[in-house]
């Protein structure tokens, strides 16, 4: 019943949808009385999509709660026995749910972008109601690619006494969150590409419409960087493996939308107070909309080896192609027409190469080379495939030789960058307003960070860097500041944001570097009793007990460190009867500095073989396990440092610069700039 | 045009450091059968850079040595055998009958040194190069390329990162 | 500005590049999205000798329903010798397997064509109780709970299902559920080979 009605709601929903994006798109020929009304339609069908879409997705969770195993994606990927929180996420762990999440965000995103009240003579309520239709296409899309292909609803003609498991290492919370954060991201992009079609229709592409787009930039992104983070903790504490990135093509997937999202960001800033980058910043915001699609979808299709692809029918990743395939070279083409014309674009007003200008072209086009690179990389064996070339691997080393080289060059200019005036700068001002954060950075990097050993010398390098940004970034604030509080309060949201978001990436510098340069790592065979030095603490073997957990059992083994032995360490060999999987859960302590990590192996058990379900039917103390012990220090401020990147993005949306009809951003109304501004490094002139 | 010129040159610059790259960092895949065939035709094994091999563990091969951490055993396709030793900890999904891929060395003897061995998240799924290899190798009289993958169905979420190195 | 003008066309080239190779991508056979559909695997040989346990030999009684589960050889599908059979890989734990089962049923009821069931990593009580639960539609089941015989017959994902002449040699097969349009090319394939034999 609830199955059934779900169902319809979502097929009313593609109704809504139809309707949604004709009115709106014909706002493109209408005007007057009749436009009005025609706004409104728009409008109202976008927050009853919304509506019915939240309906579908609370029956789909009810059917999970309830466990009703008559409908197949329940069976699939529920279980009676799981905890409650698991059940909740199991809506969207699977193809179908996750489809409908992806739906109901999308809805949301369009539903955020119809309301406000804008004079609706005005064309920013005209690009308003045309993103909005263009959101309502976008829904009628992938409307029918889930009642189409992959309806979450549909019925078991005998259904079982209980379903399967969710893979148990999805049933971990961050995971849980992982999902729904990343699809804010991804998604959040669908506006800014609504946005630059709508732009591109009304032929409207000047620095309101940057403003427009701005927020939705910030938000997407800010979630972005949180769900990326996410489920690269995930990976850290659940694979065992210590490792905080694989450079898997699930993984590249998503960093790919980030880094031409990163680059987005800064190229509508440029394009709000400068009306400049107009093509490249609506080409962007096609590209990384684009770049989410092939995130989400052609990973998941089959085209690209991976573990995690399950579109496995044919018939639906051919949807899911044409539908992709539509948007991108849709909205492509309709740039080609529209940039092609003389005159489409605003002109782009002069700057120099060094200028606040130039220093975001430098970053633009170094993070649009990383996203190249990386798409490359993940793309290349699969080109390989095709010619029907022998099948190759490109691994990590591939991603480390090409991205860091291109990423590097970033951060001292991250640090400077937001000194320069727009238009033109000296670098001698510069110079000597920072010379007192270079010497710092100097003198620390030499005392504390001298590379002892040849391999840590780049390492060295890259905690000097994550240095210089924090230094320089305060520097820069407290300037702006006046090196006043209450100067520091006045600040617009989007220099605050700015700030703490540059922060953000200097804190995730030093994560990164100071892992890679002072890490330690150790796979050894112990014996219950057995203790060994590692990393500066005396750790013991305990020995291995079974333990029963809600749905596993689990041989747990015990280490102690530190003195009188004060960290315990409790690292587990899972097995999942109901899906037949065993797993490993690493024991993590955060002693102030670092993480302590540590894995159980294989028991040292001539008798037993390797990885049976449960392996402890002899006495436990009497077995040696081998153990995987790492030391990660500092590694806690990647994760760190994503969330205050994060942070700073959704302060800066909440600046007053991106809210349309009203007063521009900061202490200063509009006139200054498209003044000339003086080459001086003053901040407050450079404003 | 200044601006062109300075954009091409970075352009270049990231093409030539990416071709670079890929040119050192491939790594190739080889199934045991391809090694028997390289010998039987007499060319050289490719000892000289880490590849990655895949099949599957062949029964009632895997032994430990004393220290309990260096594994030994045998990957195969149904025909060729390849001997692995590998020293660390197994994947959990590493188990005899199973599809595995290793990432290591080769010696001139034809003995293979893993540094990685990958597992997959999902018991049910066998890496597509390996099943690729196996119907390759599949043998003519006695049947059957082994290993099982999913139709979907129990198989793992996409959202998640990281095939488990 | 011409080279400009062509500039701005740049993206999309590219981008029907990239869509064009994915097509290629998600059609081409050797992609292991279509290994899951290729029927050219197996086809015409043997099937591979196997020899399954019935129920009761798991050794825990009680079960009224182990005469279900009776045990399964290869010798016993070209034993029958009425000409074809069907080998059905199942599992009480397979949800798909539950979407195929009424085609089975029907396939047991219309088609003639004996039909064996081979229960793939389940246990006895499990899978005899599914059986009964939802129907046998088979003349004779198998236990394989290490999956040999699912080795051997290449098995890729649950259910799989193929079609065997009176040679023993595997003559069609079906990767995922039966039903839909697998129902009826396999009926089709089944009314072709059964004029084939005269």
């Amino acid at each position: 019943m609830i199955a059934e009605l779900s169902h319809f709601l979502l097929i009313l929903a593609l109704v809504i949808a139809l309707v949604q994006a004709g009115t709106g798109l014909a706002l493109l020929r209408v005007g007057g009385d009749q436009a009005l009304a025609y706004s409104l339609a728009t409008r109202r069908a976008a927050y009853g999509q919304l509506a019915l879409v939240t309906g579908a997705f609370a029956g789909l969770i009810y059917l999970f709660l309830v466990s009703d195993f008559s409908v197949i994606t329940v069976v699939q990927n529920s279980h009676s026995a799981k905890p409650l929180i698991y059940k909740i996420a199991g809506t969207w762990g699977n193809h179908e749910g996750s489809l409908l999440l992806w739906v109901l965000v999308l809805a949301l995103f369009g539903a955020a972008v119809a309301r406000g009240t804008l004079d609706p003579d005005s064309h920013h309520a005209k690009l308003r109601d045309v993103t909005v239709a263009v959101h309502g296409l976008l829904s009628v899309g992938f409307l029918l690619l889930l009642i189409g292909t992959s309806n979450p609803f549909g019925r078991l003609a005998e259904p079982p006494i209980d379903g399967q498991d969710l893979n148990p290492l999805l049933q971990d919370p961050a995971l849980a969150l992982h999902p729904p954060l990343l699809y804010l991201g991804y998604v959040g992009f669908a506006s800014t590409f609504a946005f630059a079609v709508a732009g591109l229709l009304l032929g409207r592409m000047d620095r309101d419409w940057a403003r427009a787009t701005g927020r939705y930039v910030l938000i997407a992104w800010a979630a972005l960087t949180v769900g990326i983070a996410l489920g690269s903790w995930w990976a850290y504490y659940e694979l065992g493996w210590g490792g905080w990135w694989f450079w898997d093509p699930v993984e590249n997937a998503s960093l790919m939308p980030w880094l031409a999202g990163t680059a987005l960001l800064h190229s509508v800033h440029v394009m709000a107070k400068r009306q400049a980058l107009a093509s490249w910043t609506i080409l962007l915001a096609i590209l990384t909309f684009s770049l989410s699609l092939l995130g989400t979808f052609l990973v998941r299709s089959g085209v690209l080896t991976s573990v995690h692809a399950f579109a496995l029918d044919p018939t639906r990743g051919m949807f899911i192609l044409i539908l992709i395939g539509v948007t991108v070279t849709g909205a492509l083409a309709l740039y080609g027409w529209r940039a092609s014309q003389p005159g489409s674009m605003p002109a782009n007003p002069p700057f120099a190469a060094i200028s606040r200008e130039g220093s975001l072209v430098f970053n633009n086009v170094l993070l649009a080379l990383a996203c190249a690179v990386v798409l490359l990389g993940t793309l290349y064996p699969l080109a390989l495939q095709l010619l029907g070339l022998p099948p190759v691997s490109v691994g990590p080393p591939y991603f480390e030789a090409t991205v860091i080289p291109l990423m590097a060059p970033l951060l001292p200019v991250l640090a400077i960058a937001p000194f320069l005036p727009w238009r033109a700068a000296s670098l001698s001002p510069l110079m000597r307003k920072l010379r007192v954060p270079a010497l710092v950075v100097i003198i620390l990097s030499l005392i504390i960070i001298w590379p002892d050993e040849p391999k840590r010398a780049l390492a060295s390098a890259g905690f000097a860097l994550g240095l210089w940004v924090i230094l320089g970034t305060l520097m820069q604030w407290l300037e702006r500041a006046g090196y006043r509080w209450s100067g520091a309060r006045k600040l617009p949201a989007w220099q605050q944001g700015m700030t703490l978001a540059h922060l953000g990436v200097g804190i995730m510098v030093l994560g990164i570097a100071g892992s890679a340069a002072w890490s330690s790592d150790r796979i050894l065979r112990m014996a219950p009793g057995d203790s060994v030095a590692f990393a500066g603490y005396q750790v013991t073997f305990k020995g291995a007990a079974q333990v029963q957990g809600p749905n596993y059992v689990a041989d747990q083994g015990i280490l102690r460190a530190g003195d009188g032995d004060q960290i315990i360490l409790a690292p587990e060999k899972r097995w999942y009867p109901v899906a037949q999987m065993r797993t490993t859960e690493a024991a993590i302590v955060f002693d102030g500095w670092g993480n302590l990590y540590a894995t159980l192996g294989q028991p040292d058990e001539a008798n037993l073989p390797l990885n049976q379900p449960v392996v402890t039917n002899v006495d436990p103390a009497t077995i040696a396990w081998s153990l995987h012990l790492q030391y990660h220090p500092m590694i806690v401020l990647i994760w760190l440092g994503s969330g205050v990147m994060a942070l700073g993005g959704v302060w800066a949306a909440l600046d007053r610069l991106f809210r349309l009809g009203h007063a521009k951003s900061g202490r200063r109304p509009d006139a200054q700039a498209a003044q000339p501004s003086t080459a001086t490094a003053d901040m407050g002139a450079a404003e | 045009m200044a601006w062109l010129t300075v954009g091409a040159v970075m352009v270049a610059a990231a093409a030539s450091l990416a071709i670079l790259a890929l040119d050192r960092n491939l790594t190739f895949f080889y199934s045991p059968a391809d090694f028997a065939d390289l010998t039987a035709a007499g060319e050289p094994l490719p000892t000289n850079r880490p590849i990655r091999l895949g099949g599957l563990v062949a029964d009632d091969s895997v032994r430990r040595d004393g220290d309990g951490l260096t594994v030994h055993f045998e990957v195969t396709d149904h025909g060729a055998i390849t001997p692995v030793s590998f020293t660390g900890i197994l994947p959990d999904l590493f188990r005899e009958g199973q599809g595995v891929v290793a990432i290591g060395q080769l010696s001139r003897d034809g003995h293979f040194t893993a540094q990685e061995i990958l597992a997959k998240h999902d018991e049910n799924y066998m890496p597509p190069e390996v099943a690729a290899a196996l119907e390759r190798n599949r043998p003519s009289q006695d049947g059957g390329y082994g290993g099982s993958g999913a139709y979907g169905v129990y198989g793992a979420d996409t959202v998640i990162p990281g095939e488990n190195p | 500005m011409n080279h400009r003008r062509l500039m701005v066309w740049l993206p999309l080239a590219l981008a029907v590049l990239l869509a064009a190779g994915f097509t290629v991508a998600l059609t081409k056979p050797q992609n292991n999205l279509a290994i899951m559909t290729n029927q050219a695997v197996l086809l015409d040989l043997p099937i591979p000798p196997f020899a399954l346990a019935e129920a009761a030999a798991e050794g825990v009684d009680g079960s009224p329903h182990y005469d279900q589960i009776r045990g399964l050889a290869d010798g016993d599908l070209v034993a029958g010798s009425s000409g074809l059979a069907l080998v059905n890989f199942f599992a009480s734990w397979c949800a798909p397997c539950r979407i195929e089962h009424p085609f089975l049923m029907r396939l047991a009821r219309d088609a003639s064509v004996p039909l064996y069931g081979i229960a793939y990593r389940d246990t006895g009580i499990k899978a005899a109780a599914y059986l009964v639960d939802a129907g046998n539609p088979f003349a004779q089941v198998g236990l394989d709970p290490d999956g040999d015989a699912a080795l051997g017959f290449g098995i890729t994902g649950m259910p799989e299902t193929f079609l065997i002449d009176a040679d023993g040699r595997i003559r069609f097969r079906v990767q995922g559920p039966v039903s839909g349009p697998q129902f009826d090319q396999l009926v089709t394939i089944i009314d072709q080979l059964r004029q084939e034999a005269g």
